[in-house]
């Protein structure tokens, strides 16, 4: 295959590429908000102040979770999901909820790790300026501390996002369906396309490449964005 | 005038240790409505613990505090836990070289019933406390040496949030109140700023209308000018000033004297745990009476 004919290969699987990309960036996206909210409720209970049994308790299980997450590989998790935890998932006409949650659980653990030093980075001076006026220790974290320790950690946290949007690529390793058909993510359906065609496999390959590094790129100007609107709001 | 009124907040023999450091040992003083009492002493001697005590930012380890007449904190069990101790040794002392062995016993078991009762009736008061410690606290306003505005939000987001979220003021009336506060400071027109664009002197005035806006019944302050520059000092004198003036209990920790001498009406001072000295600032200052407060003063004045 010469250059031209690869290029017209892949301009007319595009929309195939494109739906890969579609599923790519669905599991990664639910994944990531999932993560966060995971990664705020676990940062939470790592810094609540350890007064009764019942948070001693959460304190011990988040505590295995992210030492459990951290110390395996992504995609083992995410095998270990599929064929042990999220069976019932994995069996019905839509199983993308699989991935989704694995990815979340995974990055959650991550997340709660930067959330915490961010929370810890702000001064303690606000919790107790909160908690003299009354306000509950909760309500003191979500409106006063975590605000100021999320605008600390977007640099991390956007980090985090862009690892694990390439990272989902591992997802190809297991069957996905959605509505009874099977689907690929981005990195699968250019194997599989290119495994079709002889002398392809490059070109799609090269493909996936450049499609993630835009996503990257994407992901790095909101990035800027954000933390130049943060940085606003506070002059 | 006094006599016969409940004290905003009462404090019988308040106690606290941070590990084997027994910072408070034992602090007695009743703040009536409209009394402006200020804290002295030399640094360290647990002048913020105390203040951070009453509204129970720091945790005592022993006493009882009663705001507004319902008990917020009372703790004596740990007393009787040493007392149990020590009539241990006094018995096992009593048992080798002889002595009153039944006395003791008798007195042992009867301190065992009392820590028995006691831990009852504390364990409720906590819990009772740990649900109503959050509308104490809004009627405790407090006032912290580094200010501590939060600086994601504008000033009048600052004065409004717990008004708002914690009496459900509605909006226009949060801002209209906040407006009116800002204006008896000198800073209706910087509502929409940031904190960080505002001089300490005015983050120190804006705080104060901030804790002023949850309408209090007391507000404690920790060395209000001490992070300020000389010449912003002033400025947050003076709107102190203005507010003992209009009536409101304050208790003041403070490195100025020319303050606890002109506005306050009670000084206390606070050395090796306890008050060791209060009075009236006229007296206070004029006639000291312990030699540690007479040194001092010495050094300060
Ligand atoms: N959170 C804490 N943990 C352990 N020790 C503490 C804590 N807070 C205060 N202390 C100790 O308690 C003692 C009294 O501290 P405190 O801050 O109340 O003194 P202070 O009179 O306010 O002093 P200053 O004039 O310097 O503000 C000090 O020995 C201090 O080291
Ligand atoms: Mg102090």
């Amino acid at each position: 295959m010469d250059i031209l004919a690869q290029l017209n290969y892949i301009f007319t699987v595009r929309e195939r590429i494109l739906e890969g990309l579609g599923i790519s960036l669905l599991i990664a996206f639910v994944a990531v908000v999932i993560g966060f909210v995971i990664g705020i409720l676990l940062a939470m209970v790592k810094i609540a102040p350890k007064t009764n049994i019942v948070i001693k308790i959460f304190d011990k299980i988040a505590d295995i979770y992210i030492a459990v997450i951290r110390g395996t590989p992504m995609l083992v998790q995410l095998l270990i999901m599929y064929g042990v935890i999220l069976v019932s998932l994995k069996q019905s006409d839509t199983n993308l909820l699989v991935p989704i949650i694995s990815f979340g659980v995974n990055s959650g653990a991550y997340m709660a790790e930067i959330i915490r030093s961010g929370i810890n980075s702000v001064d303690k001076g606000q919790m107790e300026a909160g908690r003299s006026l009354g306000m509950s220790w909760v309500g003191t974290m979500m409106r006063i501390v975590i605000p100021q320790a999320i605008k600390v950690v977007i640099p991390t946290i956007f980090n985090e996002i862009i690892i694990l949007v390439k990272e989902t690529s591992v997802v190809a390793y297991i069957l996905l369906r959605v509505n009874g058909r099977q689907v690929w993510d981005l990195l699968g359906i250019a194997e599989k396309l290119g495994l079709a065609v002889p002398g392809a496999y490059m070109a799609l390959i090269f493909t996936v490449a450049i499609l993630y590094l835009i996503i990257v790129l994407l992901l790095t100007l909101i990035q800027k964005l954000i933390e130049k609107g943060l940085k606003k709001n506070e002059k | 005038m006094k006599n016969n009124q409940i004290p905003v907040i009462s404090v019988k023999d308040l106690k606290k240790d941070f590990g084997n450091n027994k910072v408070l040992r034992g602090v007695n003083i009743d703040i009536n409505k409209g009394d402006v009492v200020a804290v002295i002493g030399p640094s360290g001697c647990g002048k913020s613990t105390f203040l951070r005590c009453l509204n129970l930012l720091e945790e005592p380890t022993g006493g009882e505090i009663v705001f507004n007449n319902s008990i917020i904190f009372k703790m004596y069990c740990n007393e009787t836990k040493e007392q149990i101790k020590a009539t241990q040794k006094e018995i096992a002392f009593a048992k080798k070289n002889g002595g009153d062995v039944e006395g003791l016993t008798k007195k042992l078991n009867e301190l065992t019933a009392l820590l028995a009762s006691q831990k009852t009736e504390e364990k409720q008061i906590v819990k009772e406390s740990k649900k109503n410690i959050n509308l104490h606290r809004q009627k405790i306003g407090m006032v912290f040496q580094q200010f501590n505005l939060f600086p994601h939000m504008t000033i009048m987001d600052n004065i409004t949030l717990a008004p708002m979220k914690l009496k459900k003021m509605p909006k226009d009336e949060a801002q209209l109140l906040a407006l009116k506060l800002l204006e008896k400071v000198g800073l209706a027109d910087r509502a929409s700023d940031y904190p960080s664009a505002l001089s300490g002197g005015q983050k120190q005035r804006v705080a104060i209308v901030r804790s002023l806006a949850m309408e209090p019944d007391v507000i404690l302050f920790d060395e209000p000018t001490s992070a300020l520059d000389p010449e912003m000092v002033g400025e947050v004198l003076n709107v102190m000033t203005e507010l003992a003036r209009s009536g409101m209990t304050m208790v003041v920790v403070t490195h100025e004297m020319g303050f606890a001498r002109e506005v306050a009406n009670r000084v206390i001072f606070i050395d090796e745990g306890v008050i060791k000295e209060e009075n009236n600032p006229k007296d206070f200052f004029a006639s000291p009476k312990n030699p540690r407060l007479v040194d001092f003063l010495s050094k300060v004045l």
